[in-house]
């Protein structure tokens, strides 16, 4: 795990990188306030900080008010390092938003225990995130959680005046699945198909599953004709590449797709953009399914 | 005694070549330290002086005893006015003047510890 050390004093810089190292961590090194946040802005970013109470520029506690004041949701452990002491200097670190507190000159053992309390907390942090936003069975984005990538993806286009597409997915006649193979081959097929959306999509690209076997997939920086390409390539996989299961029984599948790209002019809002994609995949159904129509 | 061989080696965990690196990282800085804290008090910029008295402070508590450590945090406490009745800049200075002798005699025991 990454952790993030901010104190403008080199010496103490280098013996905590050289604990965290020996303690299983991977330091990150700021030496002020404004390293620190270009840090926290990657997408990498640690998630467990241990932050000085007085450096030059931006102090400790502020710096703690204005990690707190983040909108994104992220979580951060802030363990703050500090000469100062007595419980003024307690109440005023943790009311600026720090977790945990430690007097200068620390002890390391009770650093050690205290960054090993941190890191349990953030992992536990992380499962929980993990839990709230993905699909207990295909491990892709639950609906909440692509919704709010939904609208990101929107601001996103918007801010940079890049394309932006979107995906809907439904797998045809999914009911007979499990009616003829049972519910539990009717969610190997589900997990069949993320599988193959994954392959066949870019890093950057972003599946959920938007109802029983409805998905959607958000594709930033492409058009209509690019997300057809995409559109085509999976269907073809889940039309050729059926789930196998246990038995050695096949299960073949298609998936009808209605694609369609945000038009600044015409899409007033997530609601209506999404409302488009989705009247191309009613589209799709209606004129014999296993094909693609994009929105007009 | 200034040095705090248990809490150095804690620090180190014994391994020389860090004792090394991380001895010789605050010798190169703390002619720097020293230089700020005697330029705050010659503007006698009390707040300065207890940044930059502060700032050595930090780097101290890595090596000296505890002891020593109160000295730095009574000369950051004198000098920013927190201590009641307040130090003049004479009376603070004097007490600086002695913490930069034993600093001399910090630097020969981190040298021999460190084998520099």
């Amino acid at each position: 795990m990454d952790v993030l050390i901010v104190d403008d004093d080199a010496i103490t810089r280098f013996a905590l990188c050289a604990a965290l190292e020996e303690w299983g961590f991977i330091p990150v090194v700021a030496e002020n306030a404004d390293q620190a946040l270009e840090k926290l802005a990657t997408e990498t970013t640690p998630h467990l900080l241990i932050i000085d109470w007085s450096m030059p520029g931006m102090s400790g506690p502020d710096l703690c008010k204005h990690i707190r004041e983040r909108e994104d949701g992220q979580f951060f452990y802030i363990l703050m390092l500090t000469g100062k002491e007595g419980n003024e200097a307690i109440i005023e670190a943790m009311e600026a938003g720090a977790d945990d507190f430690l007097s200068k000159p620390f002890d390391h053992r009770v650093l050690k225990v205290r960054i090993a309390a941190g890191s349990r907390i953030v992992r536990l942090e992380q499962t929980l995130n993990q839990l709230a936003s993905r699909d207990a069975l295909t491990q892709c984005w639950n609906r909440r959680m692509i919704d709010e990538l939904f609208a990101n993806s929107i601001a996103e286009s918007t801010r940079k005046h890049s394309a932006f597409s979107l995906m809907v997915l439904d797998i045809d006649h999914f009911k007979a699945v499990n009616d003829t193979y049972g519910h539990a081959a009717g969610d190997t097929a589900l997990k069949h198909v993320v599988n193959i959306l994954n392959i066949n999509l870019r890093e950057y690209d972003q599946v959920g599953r938007y109802g029983g076997e409805e998905f959607v997939v958000l594709l930033p920086a492409t058009d209509q004709n690019e997300a057809w390409g995409v559109a085509e390539r999976i269907r073809s996989a889940i039309q050729f590449q059926p789930t196998i299961l246990g038995d050695d029984r096949k299960i073949d599948l298609t998936v009808s797709i209605g694609i369609a790209e945000f038009d600044r002019n015409r899409d007033a809002n997530q609601s209506a953009f999404f409302e488009r994609a989705d009247k191309a995949l009613y589209t799709a159904k209606q004129t014999g399914r296993n094909r693609i129509v994009s929105s007009n | 005694m200034i040095i705090d061989h248990h809490r150095v080696n804690e620090i180190t965990r014994n391994n020389s070549k860090l004792l090394k690196s991380i001895s010789q990282l605050f010798l190169n800085e703390l002619p720097d330290m020293i230089k700020a804290v005697d330029t705050a008090y010659q503007q006698t910029d009390r707040q300065s002086i207890a940044k930059s008295i502060h700032r050595l402070k930090s780097a101290l508590g890595n090596f000296v005893n505890s002891e020593y450590y109160k000295e730095f945090s009574q000369l950051e406490a004198s000098a920013s006015g927190t201590t009641a009745p307040v130090a003049n800049l004479n009376e603070w200075l004097s007490q600086w003047e002695k913490a930069k002798l034993d600093l001399e005699t910090l630097v020969i025991e981190l040298k021999e510890m460190a084998g520099i």
